[in-house]
């Protein structure tokens, strides 16, 4: 997936706390997706004005890692969320 | 004791009544009129017991849910609740201010069914003139309000050479989600079974298309695809296993596991409002009948796939071996598994064309 993407959250696709399960769920068609912590903070970017690289990089910098070791991984939840019909770029 | 995990889902079929008169309807042959279904009151306060009983997403189904006047205020309460509302709609009675209603409402996601790819096949299997082309209308103004759309081709011998066809239309339609399902042989499609029954080399085929276009589309359009599973090895994970993922509420508010388990003889079902939704779930007879493996037979009792398929559906096995305690018949390891497979070869050759419409 090309870094000056901007993905967002497909049409209809929700994020919302949930009370009963104690976490944040991704809810669409026919979806539940019970997000953990790393999941929650890459879903919070996803604002529709940020670039793949925006996001990786705002995450690398607020956990003190390594962006080379941040950008692989938020790839591939994003590209999995794109694949499950719940995100687009 | 093993627990038992919170509901994710709830069908809730608000009436009986629909516009068109599918042959393959899953709605239970005796369908209710509109003098026994619930109240407005009933169904918000099923809302607020689903929602605090951890249910994340609630089906408005039928028959046709856009039929009741509380639609919008039932769909505004469950997403005020924290409910993914979703709506299962024919599509021809909604205009484009019944739609705005909806969105404003809240609603995420409307499923659109279509009974084929041309008109003059689609309105001839829903018994609606002008059905198709209404469905198509609304379908494009479903994504305009910014709402997810699912395309559901319900496909069987009389419509299935048009698959590639209705996939293109989903394409066309910019749907989110294709929703392609055989038939599956309940209520009304049991009784229309000889005319609907595609034969193997038709079903291997379609089959070929499904794989092969899912993989071209995927990150476009999700595919969901539901085998026709007289023809499959291993049976289908009904429901996601019984009493495990979903409550089904009847239009007069009786609480089901499954739509179709009213087939199943011996079963007691508590009524929504009378008996509290949780107690239920957790502790309701019917419920409980068929979850986990514990009532199994063999060959379920010691096969590896028991916490997987959870031995197929119930109420085929009732409807195929004549015993909801069966292995559902499509499994490879039943029984009668080699006759299933005969009569449903044999049914793909009949002459039937014509159907026995759904009606009240």
């Amino acid at each position: 997936m090309d870094p000056s993407k901007i993905p967002a959250l497909r049409r209809g696709i929700r994020r919302q706390y949930d009370s009963a399960r104690h976490a944040h769920v991704l809810l669409g068609p026919e979806r539940v997706i019970v997000l953990d912590d790393i999941a929650v903070e890459i879903t919070n970017l996803l604002d529709g004005t940020r670039t793949l690289a925006d996001i990786s990089s705002t995450l690398a910098e607020k956990f003190a890692a390594d962006i080379a070791q941040v950008q692989p991984d938020v790839t591939a939840f994003i590209e999995e969320l794109i694949e499950k019909g719940l995100a687009t770029a | 004791m093993t627990t038992i995990a919170a509901p994710l889902a709830l069908m809730a079929e608000l009436t009986h009544r629909c516009p068109l008169q599918c042959p393959y309807c899953s709605n239970p042959l005796e369908l209710l009129k509109a003098g026994a279904e619930r109240d407005t009151k009933f169904w918000l306060g099923v809302i607020d017991e689903a929602a605090a009983l951890g249910v994340l997403q609630i089906h408005f189904s039928g028959g046709e849910p856009a039929l009741r006047q509380d639609l919008p205020q039932l769909v505004e309460h469950a997403t005020a609740r924290g409910l993914y509302a979703n709506l299962i709609t024919s599509a021809v009675t909604l205009d484009e201010s019944k739609l705005s209603t909806l969105a404003q409402a809240g609603l995420a996601h409307v499923q659109i069914s279509f009974q084929g790819a041309r008109p003059q096949t689609a309105d001839r299997i829903g018994n609606y003139r002008g059905g198709h082309e209404k469905k198509l209308q609304m379908a494009r103004l479903v994504t305009q309000l910014g709402m997810s759309l699912t395309v559901n081709a319900v496909v069987h011998r009389q419509n299935l050479e048009e698959l590639p066809a209705m996939i293109d239309m989903a394409l066309e339609l910019d749907a989110d989600r294709l929703e392609i399902a055989h038939v599956q042989y309940h209520g009304w499609a049991l009784k229309n079974r000889a005319a609907l029954m595609p034969d193997r080399a038709a079903f291997e085929a379609a089959d070929a298309i499904v794989a092969q276009k899912r993989q071209a589309l995927r990150g476009k359009l999700t595919f969901d695809y539901v085998v026709p599973d007289y023809y499959a090895r291993a049976p289908k994970t009904c429901m996601g296993g019984w009493g495990q993922k979903t409550l089904n509420i009847t239009p007069d508010g009786r609480v089901l596991p499954c739509h179709a388990a009213e087939t199943i003889p011996g079963l007691t079902f508590d009524r929504a409002g009378t008996t509290p939704l949780a107690k239920i779930w957790f502790e309701g007879q019917a419920f409980n009948a068929f979850r986990g493996t514990a009532w199994m037979q063999e060959p379920c009792a010691s096969c590896d796939m028991k916490t997987i398929d959870f031995g197929g559906c119930r109420c085929q096995a009732l409807a195929l071996a004549g015993d909801a305690r069966a292995t559902d018949p499509v499994c490879h390891l039943s029984p009668l598994h080699q006759q299933i497979l005969e009569m449903a070869e044999t049914e793909s050759m009949a002459d039937e064309r014509d159907f026995v419409y759904r009606r009240i």
